[in-house]
Order: structure tokens, then C-alpha cells, then sequence
């Protein structure tokens, strides 16, 4: 399984195999640069919302926060990652059609995050074309804006002291409206290139290794 | 006198040009972080055109984990501060390196510097005290609690030193108590509490390896060193005080303390990765000391390699940068002293960067040139110098 590898090696398997290394070279770059012609702008839209707060034990101490989470982060990003948890109308205005395909894309095109002291939520969120991705990122701040503020109503509701007391618990709030990305951020030309260049050289290899064992 | 110099010149100029170099890095304050890995780049270049080496399967492993996780790790958002990505990715080019030239020792004698190394240290340290002495009029209580060095902090020396300790008492079989004697006075004037853990490992073979009258001697030093270093830098404080400590609750803090929630992330966050907000701000004041604001939450302000590699690799890859470390020193060593190799570094780890800190990679990779120059002179001559 070892491999021997030295300076004669390596000068010599480059006299031997540097035009095909150059040629898949030349290929895999010019590939790099046709995906990155055709490929899709992926934009990125962020936002952040700040979860509900209630406040806390009566029998807090001083030193104790005056206020908890009335749903953990945890319990909030569960949900949201759920591709069945959203309305057809949903998907189809933010990936153009409802189906199972559209929902997990739109799952894997969400990134969720926790900041601050643990009580914002950060949203990234990528699709294709500025609109798409701002449309979408505005209806997943309604969604999730409402989401929370229905929560906390719930627990007011069955609460009323806490209700009657608007001191006692804190609404959901953007923390940052949305906010698009200075341009695209895929695709990447300078990492598709690298990638185009070790895979060029990592092809070469493999040929090169292919083309002595069957020569042979 | 003048017999006494003529026997030792070439020590005295070389302490005296270390001495030199320490004044200037000591006045000047330099950026000297990446001077390791710029001289490992350029031994590298040296070194290629003698390159001859079986490699071994190690190194594939370690160029897919260094390419995939460059390639494959989760971009962050574009309203994010990047991450020092490349001091996360240098274990995985250390393991490449290590792989490629563990064969590959230069024509000088690496013994008698190592040797002469072990000599030349604690003398740097003493010079490095007396400079403070000398700037800030320091007297003996103060000087005693700084941590002196040479060029780098001392925690990374102190691993480079260890490895040269090993070298010299367990692969060239030198069993002199001096050394040991000057080991323990290092850790005691370095102040390290990452270096006293490989220390007391280091201990443990070093008394397996000595006689009843050494092992006293040695003994009654270790715990001279021990009591120092604890009174010194409190170490009978609660557990959860020290700030490396902290940092791992805080990690784990994420995770909720479950096992299956570390299990759940497999290869970690990835190295673009930045620590969430609420969990720097569990570590006080942790991210505005390091980035001057506790948005730009790079991990590697958790310090500790275990902390930040469980983090952003997750815990099998943490696992397996030792292990992988280790097939490539075992391949060339033996096991025994493998192990004996990389305690410092694997002990570091628990502190600073260890597997990522390139002073501690050349400790293991010029110990692999002690071994191989002693084991294999044959094939592996030394140029003879006067």
C-alpha cells in the first residue's frame, strides 16, 4: 500500500505525463469556467429575530436574569427546519413550485444560527436571483415573526397576569431587517479555479497511474 | 580560563548570538507566529531534491481531510468576519509533511544541536529574566511570577524543549540527571501549567527508565517543580476557574453536555465556523481580549486544539489527528517512543494549539531525525564538523 516518492520520481513523472497534466489542466479550468458562465447567481439574504421573553421565577434572587426564553432556540430552529412545516403557498412563492424536491432545497438553502446571549436567532438564506432571495427571506421573516408572536400569546392568554403586566414578558423583534449580499455569492471563481486546478492535477495522477498499470 | 573557552567556543557563540536574537524579538516585539511554519516551508524547498521516502497511506488521509475540509466546510455568511482558517487547517499539512519527509534528515549532526539546546534554554530564560529586570527594575518576588521565553510563548517552547529532553535521554540513551535536573528548572522558570502536565507524564517513563538513586533525585525535583508551579499559579483553585477550562464548558455548553449532541455533528461546524455570540460571552471578556469585539468569534480563541478541533472537525476527526500523528512517528520510532514522541504535544493540546503549532511539529519531526541519524547512520551519514 506504501508509495515510494521521490525527487527523481516526481521530476520524472512530469517529463513523462506533462502534456497530459497540462491538457487536463486546460480542461478541468475550462470546465471551471463554463459552470461559472452558466451556473445560477446564488444571492444571500440575512435577517435576525429576537425570541420572546417572560419574566422569570418570583423567586428569582437579584443576581439572576429578570427575564427566560419562552422557547429555547433549540425548540424554535427544530420546527423551522422541518421542509413539511411550510404552507404550499409558502414554497411555491419562494422556489416557484411545491414539491418534496423544492421543500428540502429550501431546507438546505436555509442556514439558522444563535447570537448575541443566546436569544436572537440569525437566518441566512440562499437562492437563486436577488428578488427570489430577498421575496423569500421577507415571507420567512413574516412567517417566523408570527410564529413567535402566536407562541407568546398562547402563554399570555393562559397566563393573565403575566398578560396584564406589560413589564412581565418581552415581544419578538427584528433585531436586522433584511439584508441582501453585496452580489453573488456563488459561484465562487476563485475557488472553483483551485478546485479546477487540483482536480486537473489529482486526474492526471490517477490516469498516469491507470495508463502504466494496463500499459503493462 | 582561555582552555574553558577554546573547549566550549562554539557554545559561547551560540548563546550569545541566542541572546542577541531574544534582546531584539524582546525590545522590538516582533510578529514571530508563523516563523516556524516559514521555516519548515523553506526546509521543505531544501530539502526536496533529497526527497526518497516510502509514504505511507497517512498522508492521503491527510490531504483528503486538508482539501475536504477547505473545500466542503459550510461558507459562512457574507455579513460574518472570516475565521484564521488556515492555523485550523495546519494539522492536516503537518500530517502530509510529516508523511513526506519523515525520511528526509538534513547532513548535519541534529544531536549536538539538540544537546547543545538543552543547555542553551534555561540560560535564555535566565537572560530573558534579567532584560526585565534590567527594563521594568523588577525584583526577585516580581520576577518570579513572569513567564520568560525565548521567541515564542512559552508554552510552545517548553513542548520543543520536552521533545529534545526525549531525545536525548530516551533515543540517544544519554541518561544523565543533569539534563533532568535542567528540565525541571525550566518548567520551574517557565510557569507553564500545560508544560507541567507533559512534564509529569514525561516523568512517569523518565522513572520507569532510571535507576533507585536517579529516581529519587528525580522525584524529589518533579515535586519541587510541582509545589512551584501550583503555588505559583494557583492551582488548588476550583477546576472551573481556569480559563481553558472554561472554554470546554462553554463548547460543551452548546452540545447541552450530551454525547449524542456532539455525535450529531459528525465533522463539526467546519473551519469557517464562528463560535455563536452567547457562548463567547460565557467565557468573560474572552473575544474582545482576543478580536476586540465579541461578534468576530473566531474558535481559535478557545485555545485549546481539543476545544476548538471538537468544535469545527468534530469528534472523530479530533480523534483522529493524534491517532494519524501517531501511525507516522510509530512507523519510524516504534511505538514506545512514539508515544514518548508526541505526550508533549498531545498534552499542549490541552492548552494552545499543539497539533497546530509548528514549533511543536518540528519537535517531532527532529526527533524522527535524532532516531533515524542514531538508529541508521549508514543511511543516514551526518557531515562531519569540527
Amino acid at each position: 500500500m506504501n508509495m515510494n516518492m521521490s525527487y527523481r520520481a516526481v521530476l520524472d513523472w512530469f517529463k513523462h505525463n506533462f502534456k497530459l497534466l497540462i491538457l487536463l489542466e486546460v480542461v478541468c479550468i475550462l470546465i471551471a469556467l463554463a459552470y461559472f458562465m452558466l451556473a445560477p447567481r446564488i444571492y444571500e439574504a440575512n435577517f435576525s429575530l429576537s425570541l420572546p421573553k417572560v419574566s422569570a421565577s418570583v423567586d428569582a434572587t437579584v443576581n439572576q436574569p429578570k427575564y427566560r426564553l419562552l422557547i429555547s432556540p433549540q425548540e424554535f430552529i427544530r420546527p423551522t427546519q422541518d421542509p413539511m412545516a411550510y404552507a404550499d403557498e409558502f414554497i411555491k412563492n419562494c422556489m416557484g413550485q411545491d414539491s418534496n424536491e423544492n421543500r428540502k432545497k429550501f431546507i438546505n438553502a436555509l442556514q439558522l444560527a444563535v447570537k448575541q446571549q443566546g436569544d436572537v436567532i440569525a437566518f441566512t438564506l440562499r437562492l437563486e436571483g436577488a428578488e427570489r432571495a430577498a421575496n423569500c427571506a421577507n415571507l420567512l421573516l413574516l412567517r417566523s415573526f408570527e410564529y413567535l408572536t402566536v407562541n407568546q400569546d398562547r402563554y399570555l392568554q393562559a397566563n393573565t397576569p403575566v398578560a396584564n403586566d406589560a413589564n412581565s414578558f418581552i415581544r419578538p423583534a427584528v433585531v436586522q431587517s433584511i439584508r441582501l449580499s453585496d452580489s453573488y455569492i456563488k459561484p465562487d471563481l476563485s475557488r472553483l479555479l483551485s478546485m479546477a486546478i487540483l482536480s486537473g492535477l489529482f486526474l492526471s495522477i490517477f490516469i498516469a497511474i491507470l495508463r502504466e498499470k494496463y500499459r503493462a | 580560563m582561555l582552555s574553558f573557552c577554546k573547549r566550549h567556543a562554539q557554545f559561547v557563540l551560540v548563546l550569545i548570538a541566542c541572546c542577541a536574537v531574544h534582546t531584539f524579538i524582546f525590545l522590538r516585539a516582533i510578529p514571530v507566529f508563523y516563523l516556524p511554519d516559514l521555516a519548515l516551508i523553506l526546509y521543505m524547498a531544501y530539502q526536496f531534491k533529497d526527497m526518497n521516502q516510502e509514504v505511507s497511506p497517512v498522508f492521503f488521509i491527510g490531504l483528503g481531510l486538508l482539501i475536504g475540509y477547505f473545500f466542503l466546510s459550510p461558507e459562512p455568511p457574507q455579513t460574518e468576519f472570516p475565521n484564521n482558517y488556515i492555523v485550523t487547517l495546519k494539522p492536516f499539512a503537518y500530517i502530509c509533511i510529516l508523511a513526506l519527509y519523515s525520511r528526509n534528515p538534513p547532513k548535519m549532526d541534529l544531536s549536538k544541536w539538540v544537546k547543545m539546546f538543552l543547555l542553551l534554554y534555561p540560560l535564555i530564560l535566565l537572560w530573558n529574566l534579567f532584560l526585565v529586570h534590567l527594563q521594568e527594575n523588577a525584583n526577585l518576588g516580581q520576577l518570579m511570577t513572569r513567564r520568560p521565553y525565548f521567541i515564542f510563548e512559552n508554552n510552545f517552547e517548553i513542548t520543543f524543549y520536552l521533545n529534545c529532553f526525549t531525545m536525548v535521554f530516551f533515543v540517544l540513551g544519554e541518561k544523565r540527571l543533569r539534563d533532568f535536573m535542567l528540565l525541571s528548572a525550566v518548567i520551574i522558570l517557565a510557569g507553564s501549567r500545560s508544560g507541567l502536565l507533559s512534564f509529569a507524564l514525561i516523568c512517569i517513563f523518565y522513572f520507569f527508565a532510571v535507576g533507585w538513586r536517579q529516581r529519587m533525585v528525580g522525584l524529589i525535583m518533579a515535586l519541587l517543580a510541582a509545589a512551584y508551579i501550583a503555588r505559583g499559579r494557583n492551582i488548588s483553585a476550583p477546576v472551573n476557574t481556569i480559563d481553558r477550562v472554561q472554554s470546554l464548558q462553554a463548547i460543551l455548553s452548546h452540545y447541552g453536555f450530551s454525547f449524542i449532541e456532539v455525535l450529531k455533528e459528525p465533522f463539526g461546524y467546519g473551519i469557517y465556523a464562528k463560535v455563536p455570540g452567547y457562548i463567547c460571552a460565557k467565557i468573560p471578556d474572552f473575544a474582545e481580549w482576543f478580536t476586540g469585539n465579541s461578534n468576530n468569534c473566531d474558535p481559535l480563541m478557545l485555545q485549546a486544539f481539543y476545544t476548538r478541533a471538537l468544535y469545527q472537525f468534530g469528534i472523530y476527526v479530533t480523534l483522529l489527528v493524534p491517532i494519524l500523528f501517531f501511525l507516522i512517528v510509530k512507523k519510524e520510532m516504534g511505538w514506545r517512543l512514539a508515544i514518548i514522541t508526541l505526550t508533549p504535544m498531545a498534552c499542549v493540546a490541552t492548552s494552545v494549539g499543539g497539533f497546530s503549532n509548528g514549533l511543536a511539529f518540528w519537535g517531532v519531526l527532529i526527533s524522527i531525525y535524532v532516531y533515524l541519524q542514531h538508529t541508521e547512520p549508514r543511511k543516514f551519514p551526518v557531515a562531519l564538523s569540527g
